[in-house]
Formats: C-alpha cells, sequence, structure tokens
C-alpha cells in the first residue's frame, strides 16, 4: 500500500495527500475536470483504507440511486394518472401508489441498513445470542462471524437512508447522475467521521466544484490549524493519562502492554480521568469536525456545522442539539418525529394531554419516540451494553429534565425565582457538565460492569495513595494542556457571545496575521504530541 | 491573484527559515540522555574519536545482544561498536551508518539482517525525510528542558558508551527448539523498497572502502529457513557475504542457557559465542588491527576494567 | 392568524411570537413543544401535519406556520 492513514492528522494526509488534492484542483480550469478529480481522489482515499471494503460504499450508492430513481418514476406515474381520475377514486388512487412507494421505500432501506447491520452488529447478536443458548444447553454454539468494517460506514449509510426518505417524500428530486451520488457518499473530508450531510445541503455545493478562492482557501487552512491544536496538542496529550486509568482499547498498537487495574486509583483520580477523556473526545472528535469542514470550506463545499460549544449547554436536551448536531439532527427528522407523527403515539399524545394537560401530555407520546431514538444512538455508537447503557442513560436525563422543567417553570411562575439570571446559568452549565462527564465515563470504560465498579469508586475509594500512579503527564505537559484548553474556553466564549473570531483574525494586517500563523503552527510542533515517545491516538469516532 | 502567489511564497520561505531555526535550537547539543538524544547507547559513537573504530555493527535489538566491542578489544586489540536500535528500521539503519562513516573509517561494516524483513511504508521513509531535514519535529518534546545554552552553544559529543553499544543481559530463560530452521525451499520474499534500502548501505560503504557483511545472529524467534534463503539471495546479488549463525555448524548455542527470552534474543553467554565467531571472520579476512599499547586508545582499556567490576544484573 | 396566535402565547407566554424569525434555529421551541404545538394545530384548523412537515422553514415564525397551516388545509 503506498499510502496509510489513521487519522485525518496523519503526516500522509496532511504532508502529501491533502496538498496534492488542493493543488490539482486548484489548477484544473475546466468545471468537470474538478469534479471528476474530487470523485478520484475521495475514491482513491478510500481504497487506501480497505481496498476492496470499496464494494460496500459502491454498493450502498447503487441501492441509493436506483430506488430513488423507481420512488420519483411512481411519483411522476401517480400524478400523471391524478390528471387524468375523476375527483372521487382520486383518494384511492393516491392510496394504491403510497402502498407500493412504502414497499419500494422499505425495500431499498433494508438493504442499506442491512448491510451496516450485518458487518457491524453480527458479532454482537451472535455473541449474546450464544450466552443466551448457554443457559439451556452447553454445546450449541453459533460462530461469531467478524467482518472487516469499511471506512465511514455508519456516516455515509444514515447519508444514503436519509437520501431515500427525503426522495419519497418528495423533499428532493431523485438524481439521474450516479456520480453526483457517489461524490455526495464518498467525499473524502467527511467520509471518515463525518459530519453526516444532507442531500439537499451539501450535493449542490459539492457537485459546483467552485474554485478556489483565496478567501476560502484562508479560512479553510486556518480552520485546519485550529483543529490540529485540539487534536495534537490537547487530545493526544491528554491520551496518556486517561488510557492509563480506562486501559482498554489501544492495547493492540501498544509495544508495551498497559497494566490495566483501575483499583490502583483513588476516586477522585477516576473521576479526574473521566473530565479528561471527556475533554479528549470534545478536542479529537471536534477538532475532526474543523479539519473535515475546514478542507471542506477549500473545496467551496457547505457541509453543516457538528458543534456548537456544547459545554455552555444549559441542558442535557440542549447539550445534544450542539454535540455531534449532524447525527442528533438525523435521529431528530428520521426516527423522532416519525414515530411521534405516527397514528398509535398520536393518539397516545392526545389522551395523555386530556388527562395530564398541555405541559405534561405531550411528553407521555414525546418518551416513546425517544426512547426509540436513544436506543438507536446508543447502538449506532457501537455493539456493545455499555453503548446500550450510555443511550439510555441520557434517554432517562431528557425525560427528567423535561418533567424537571415543567416543575421549574411553575415554581419560577409563583415565587418569581429567576432562572437566567447568571449564577444560576452557570449552575446548570456545570451541572449539565457533570453529568456529561458522567455518561462518558460509561462510554470509556471497556465493559459495563467495569464501568460501574469505576464510578462507584469515586465515591468510596479515599485512599490517596498516589506515588505509585502511572500519571501519563507531568507538571510541564499540564501547563501547557491548561493553556491550550484556557485558549480554547476563550475563543469558545467570544463566538458564544456572536464575534466571529476566524474573520477577525483573517482581516487583520498582513505582518500580523503572518505573525500569528507562524506562532500557530510553531506552537503545534513544539507542543503537539507526537513522535517519539508518544503512540498515535487512532480517531475516536471512525470506529462508530 | 499574483499579489496572493507572492506573499504566499513569501509566507512559505518564511515557515521553512523559523522551522529550519527553531531546530537549532531543539537539536541536543550533546549524546547524552540529559542533553535529549535518542538512542544512547547506538549514539554514543558520536563520542569517539575520529577514526577509531575498525569495525562496526548496525540491526535491530537482536545485534546490541550479540556484539560485544570489548570482547573484541579484549582478545585482539580491535575496536569496533554497534549502533543498534530497538525495532531498527532500514531507513533510519542508514542514517546511523552515514553518520558513522562520515567520521569513523572501519575496515567492515556487518548489518544484522533482522531487520530486513521489517518492511518500510512510504509514510516512514517521509516521516525521516522531513525528520531529518526539520530536527524541529524529532526533537520538538526537547521543549520540557530547554536550557539558555541550547540557544547559544554548538553540538558536542563528549560521551562514550563503556559497552560501545552493546548491551549486557545475563539472565537467561530457555527456550524449546521446535521447527527451528527446519530445512525448506521458501524464499521469503523482501520489498523492494527494503532491497533498495540494503543497496543504499552498501553503496556508502564501498564508497567509504568498508567491507560490507550480512550477518543473522542466532534467534529462534525471528529466524527460520526460508528468511535465510530470502537473505541469502539478496546477499548474492549484492555479490557481499552472508554468515548465518543459525545454521548449523557455525556457533553452537545452548538454547537452554544462552537466550535471555525463550529464543528472541542472546543472553551474554550466547554473545561470546557469536563474538568469538564474528573474531574469527574479521581474522581469516585480515580486518583486525591491534591497537593495544596505542596510548591514544587507554579509554578502552578503563572502560574493559570498569565493566569488569560492575556487578552482573 | 389570531387563533394561532392563541395557541402560540398559551404555549409559552413568555416568547414574543409575532416578531420572532428563529423559533427554531434559536432553540425557542424544543421538539417536545413542537408535539404540542402540532396538536393544537391539528385540532384547530382541522389538518393532519405529516412528519415531513416538520422543518425549520415551516416553524421558525408565526408566519411560517400560518402559510404551512393554509396550504394543508388547500392540499385536503
Amino acid at each position: 500500500m503506498i499510502f496509510k492513514y489513521n487519522s485525518y492528522f496523519d503526516t500522509m494526509y496532511l504532508a502529501i495527500f491533502l496538498p496534492v488534492a488542493i493543488v490539482v484542483y486548484a489548477c484544473l480550469p475546466r468545471k468537470n475536470a474538478r469534479r471528476v478529480w474530487l470523485l478520484f481522489t475521495s475514491l482513491f482515499f478510500f481504497w487506501c483504507d480497505g481496498k476492496g471494503l470499496l464494494v460496500y460504499i459502491l454498493l450502498s450508492t447503487l441501492f441509493m440511486h436506483h430506488g430513488g430513481l423507481w420512488l420519483g418514476r411512481l411519483h411522476d406515474r401517480l400524478s400523471a394518472a391524478l390528471k387524468d381520475t375523476p375527483k372521487e377514486e382520486k383518494k384511492a388512487l393516491k392510496e394504491t401508489y403510497k402502498k407500493k412507494q412504502r414497499w419500494v421505500l422499505a425495500f431499498f432501506i433494508a438493504l442499506e441498513l442491512g448491510m451496516l447491520v450485518v458487518l457491524k452488529y453480527s458479532g454482537f447478536f451472535v455473541n449474546n445470542l450464544n450466552a443466551l443458548m448457554g443457559l439451556f444447553s452447553e454445546n450449541t454454539r453459533l460462530l461469531v462471524p467478524h467482518f472487516l468494517l469499511p471506512m465511514g460506514i455508519s456516516f455515509y449509510t444514515m447519508q444514503a437512508m436519509s437520501y431515500l426518505f427525503d426522495v419519497y417524500h418528495k423533499k428532493i428530486e431523485p438524481d439521474t447522475n450516479i456520480g453526483r451520488l457517489l461524490l455526495y457518499m464518498s467525499f473524502f473530508p467527511n467520509v471518515m467521521e463525518g459530519p453526516i450531510c444532507r442531500w439537499s445541503e451539501t450535493a449542490e455545493s459539492l457537485w459546483n466544484a467552485e474554485r478556489v478562492s483565496y478567501q476560502n482557501l484562508t479560512l479553510g487552512l486556518q480552520r485546519v490549524l485550529w483543529g490540529c491544536i485540539k487534536k495534537i496538542v490537547i487530545a493526544d496529550r491528554l491520551n496518556p493519562f486517561v488510557k492509563n486509568v480506562f486501559g482498554g482499547y489501544d492495547k493492540a498498537v501498544d509495544f508495551e502492554l498497559v497494566h490495566f487495574d483501575f483499583n490502583a486509583f483513588p476516586g477522585w483520580v477516576i473521576a479526574l480521568a473521566a473530565v479528561a477523556f471527556t475533554l479528549q473526545l470534545y478536542a479529537e472528535f471536534s477538532g475532526a469536525m474543523d479539519m473535515a469542514l475546514g478542507v471542506g470550506q477549500i473545496f467551496g463545499v457547505k457541509t453543516p456545522e457538528n458543534f456548537q460549544r456544547p459545554f455552555f449547554s444549559l441542558s442535557i436536551s440542549e447539550f445534544w442539539k450542539r454535540w455531534h448536531i449532524s447525527l442528533g439532527a438525523w435521529f431528530r427528522d428520521y426516527v423522532f418525529y416519525p414515530v411521534s407523527m405516527s397514528g398509535p403515539v398520536k393518539k397516545l399524545t392526545g389522551k395523555a394531554r386530556k388527562k395530564l394537560g398541555n405541559r405534561f401530555g405531550p411528553l407521555v407520546g414525546g418518551s416513546v419516540a425517544l426512547f426509540a431514538v436513544w436506543i438507536f444512538n446508543g447502538l449506532w455508537h457501537g455493539a456493545g451494553w455499555s453503548y446500550i447503557f450510555f443511550g439510555m442513560y441520557h434517554f432517562v436525563l431528557i425525560l427528567l429534565g423535561n418533567i424537571a422543567d415543567v416543575l421549574m417553570q411553575r415554581f419560577s411562575e409563583k415565587t418569581g425565582f429567576k432562572r437566567d439570571i447568571l449564577p444560576v446559568r452557570i449552575f446548570r452549565i456545570c451541572r449539565t457538565a457533570v453529568l456529561v462527564v458522567i455518561g462518558e465515563l460509561f462510554f470509556r470504560a471497556p465493559t459495563l460492569t467495569q464501568g460501574f465498579a469505576m464510578f462507584g469508586r469515586i465515591f468510596t475509594a479515599f485512599a490517596a495513595k498516589t506515588e505509585e500512579i502511572r500519571w501519563g503527564v507531568d507538571r510541564k505537559d499540564l501547563a501547557v494542556l491548561l493553556f491550550t484548553v484556557g485558549v480554547l474556553f476563550i475563543v469558545s466564549l467570544l463566538q458564544e457571545k456572536g464575534r466571529d473570531v476566524r474573520t477577525r483574525i483573517a482581516g487583520k494586517p498582513v505582518v500580523v496575521r503572518y505573525l500569528f500563523w507562524y506562532a500557530a503552527i510553531l506552537f503545534v510542533v513544539i507542543f503537539g504530541a507526537y513522535g517519539a515517545g508518544y503512540i498515535p491516538v487512532d480517531p475516536m469516532y471512525a470506529e462508530f | 491573484m499574483k499579489k496572493h502567489t507572492i506573499s504566499f511564497v513569501i509566507f512559505v520561505v518564511g515557515l521553512v527559515g523559523l522551522l529550519v531555526l527553531s531546530g537549532f535550537v531543539f537539536i541536543p547539543k550533546n549524546n547524552t540522555a540529559e542533553a535529549g538524544i535518542l538512542d544512547v547507547g547506538a549514539n554514543g559513537i558520536l563520542g569517539e574519536p575520529e577514526n577509531t573504530i575498525d569495525t562496526l555493527f548496525v540491526g535491530d535489538s537482536l545485534a546490541y545482544c550479540a556484539f560485544m566491542p570489548l570482547h573484541i578489544w579484549e582478545q585482539t586489540g580491535s575496536t569496533s561498536y554497534v549502533c543498534a536500535t530497538d525495532l531498527q528500521q532500514l531507513q533510519y539503519t542508514v542514517e546511523m551508518v552515514e553518520h558513522a562513516l562520515s567520521r569513523q573509517t572501519p575496515g567492515v561494516v556487518f548489518m544484522e539482517a533482522d531487520a530486513i524483513y521489517r518492511d518500510v511504508s512510504a509514510a516512514t521513509l517521509l516521516y525521516s525525510k522531513i525528520y531529518n531535514a526539520f530536527s524541529v519535529f524529532r526533537y520538538h518534546d526537547r521543549w520540557k528542558n530547554l536550557t539558555v545554552k541550547d540557544f547559544t552553544e554548538k553540538q558536542s559529543f563528549t560521551s562514550r558508551d563503556d559497552e560501545r553499544g552493546y548491551r549486557r543481559f545475563s539472565d537467561s530463560k530457555p527456550a524449546e527448539v521446535r521447527d527451528y530452521m527446519a530445512p525448506t525451499d521458501e524464499v521469503m520474499p523482501i520489498s523492494d523498497l527494503n532491497r533498495e534500502l540494503v543497496g543504499q548501505i552498501r553503496d556508502l560503504c564501498v564508497e567509504k572502502g568498508a567491507r560490507f557483511v550480512l550477518v543473522s545472529v542466532p534467534s529462534m524467534k525471528n529466524w527460520s529457513m526460508a528468511r535465510h534463503n530470502g537473505i541469502a539471495a539478496l546477499a548474492e546479488s549484492l555479490e557481499v557475504d552472508y554468515l548465518d549463525l543459525n545454521m548449523p555448524g557455525t556457533v553452537e548455542i545452548d538454547w537452554r542457557a544462552d537466550t535471555r527470552d525463550r529464543g528472541d534474543h542472546m543472553m551474554y553467554t550466547g554473545a561470546v559465542k557469536v563474538t568469538d565467531y564474528i573474531l574469527s571472520y574479521l581474522e581469516e579476512n585480515n580486518l583486525l588491527r591491534d591497537h593495544r599499547g596505542d596510548p591514544a586508545y587507554n579509554d578502552w582499556n578503563e572502560a574493559l576494567q570498569r565493566v569488569k567490576n560492575k556487578p552482573l544484573t | 392568524m389570531d387563533e394561532l396566535m392563541e395557541l402560540l402565547q398559551e404555549l409559552d407566554p413568555e416568547v414574543d411570537f409575532e416578531n420572532e424569525e428563529a423559533l427554531i434555529d434559536d432553540r425557542i421551541l424544543d421538539s417536545l413543544t413542537i408535539l404540542a404545538l402540532i396538536a393544537d394545530i391539528e385540532e384547530t384548523f382541522d389538518v393532519t401535519v405529516p412528519a415531513v412537515e416538520i422543518v425549520p422553514a415551516n416553524f421558525n415564525s408565526a408566519k411560517a406556520m400560518y402559510a404551512m397551516i393554509e396550504r394543508l388545509q388547500e392540499e385536503g
């Protein structure tokens, strides 16, 4: 293999692939050539990861193309037929077509989802089935299948499904051009870790293959650099500490196996590690998004934002509208509303409103839909009980949050207690962050049982025997971390107040700008956690 | 657009300059661990006086566990150095040989062949090119220990390794002999890039007037007949000698006693056997020089005494 | 339109529904409130709001909601 990348922060990607992709693109004079180039680089990028696995994304695209056209043809035939039908028969005709379309949609969704389910979840299901059968007889064991997962399958499958749903609902026109679909599915800056794009938002600007403009180039590169700071300076520097406490998943690449025993740590260290992991995950994932969106901007592509400073959220429900936004939006549009608007749930909502009133009533129907969302959300993150628990944890928190919200509103109406003053807001922000950190502890723990054991230790193990702890970070590392996280916080705060930090920097005089760039690049080069003594960290969200 | 292009070029030139300059700050000013040099044992050769090393060994951990320069000195008064590092990859071997040959004029360079089967990827090659052009990438982590001297001083290497790159291990874990070097006609293939790199090392040696010899030290875990066949074919195509000490009739390794970790690396007693074999090769080919009695080589005698007085661990 | 305004005021008296243009984008209405609102709309205006119609463009302002309701009534 000529090229091999583990992440978008690989030297191979940053120093070779990306510059070549951009420079050639910028030099191509014709739009069609640029499109072909984007498509070629994207497929090449995918091929580098898994050669034959390319066939899966091609199949997905083929199904999507075919399914879309079929649904579109049914729409056309229906509207043609409606013209010559007397009014009283129209309704019946619509019903017949609706039924047909539903079958077509179900068939193609089954194909798309089927590939994902078989490749990603069959191992988990068979394992659990074996455990279940083991209760009854000792000798029946199914062979546990193990598949190589194509890069980004959890992300591009969602894109394919949203396309089919949207065509079915006539939100978008089906596309005859399979090249356009393929680019939408495989665009290399997004394919590994998202964001999950929508056809109506992204496809056009992608296929438009705009020329590289000076502004897009500099703003895009600026964002790439910001992503590097988050990932290489913050996330990777936190990694040794998190790994020492949690142990777990990088063991295979470790030259020396990390001795994993969380019982060696007092509770407060485990709590600290949970905070560190949450920070690492945020820096890593949002950094990868800065990389993806920055590169997208260079090519003139509009990709949806995936993070909106989530740690300023007042509630868990708000948190999920600001963290991994494209996933939450997907579940909202294709699970939450369809479930809550479906016949039975609607009836339930209606009844509940009559009994419980306007405020609590919708909660009942909403909860059913919410439950579906969070089961899927947990499973999407991975085939494992700790992910399902993670989903249920957030489901319960959102549910409680909704009830508490109504109660608090009544309380403040009666007493005049102000929920919007700063101290209360800060309290709510901190409370939300603590709840998120607890969730991430279970998310990161190697197994659910160990997750509970670690969580328990936080409150039971106070013995501060810290001499033997392998911290993985020293005082100087900590200083760099605090400084960089401080910068991240200030930038976030400014953005939260509506200041456009990015264009402000871009608008400074050239000398200031250059000095700024030089300082930022040297900062990553010097303070980045890479090279001798650091084990490269695989991107966390690429596994999902 | 033209204006933008010019300013972009200025920016890049400035950036490259800045990276090179910071490299001067970050590069270690001495070859000691305290000064931040990586691979202290192997880089100890930088502290040896110019043109005093007669024989050079390169390779991975198999090599630094098997070749004993002080033993050669004690027996013959000839000097040698082992530039071997953990999991050495060939592009790094090239660097090691380049550095060594720029200050030393050995008559022979032995290369342990295990590293030839460690595939070098294009990525690794790229990294090492970048790392060599800009030292700041390799030594950036020294920001933790940077002092004022790093900004003002030039490099000067003062540290010498008593064992001359050899690492002594005196605990043994026995290995069970099973299928070791079972005969086969199979030839384990060597990647094109690795072939090319070994060729480069040979050319470097020939250019400096040193004989280049491939050698495999005994290792049950790493060596096989298929690998032997592969390296033998490579040696033939490069027209160099190949000594495979895994082959019967070369060194008699007692696998219950001479290995440090169940057949992977040599321990002290095995290393003596390997080095004795190398000695006989050097003797046969007239590659030994005797420096005993030359006061310029006094440190070798002192090092030998120090090592002998050191308790075995 | 007046009927709609009444519904909205009842739902959350603190919001200025007449002038607010980004009810969804600024997260003023959350998804559960939307569910209640849709139930109200369906009851008052005798329409069915399918899940597809729940997009920010249709709910960002009272004006947009009313336009959607009118459209749904026409389609019948």
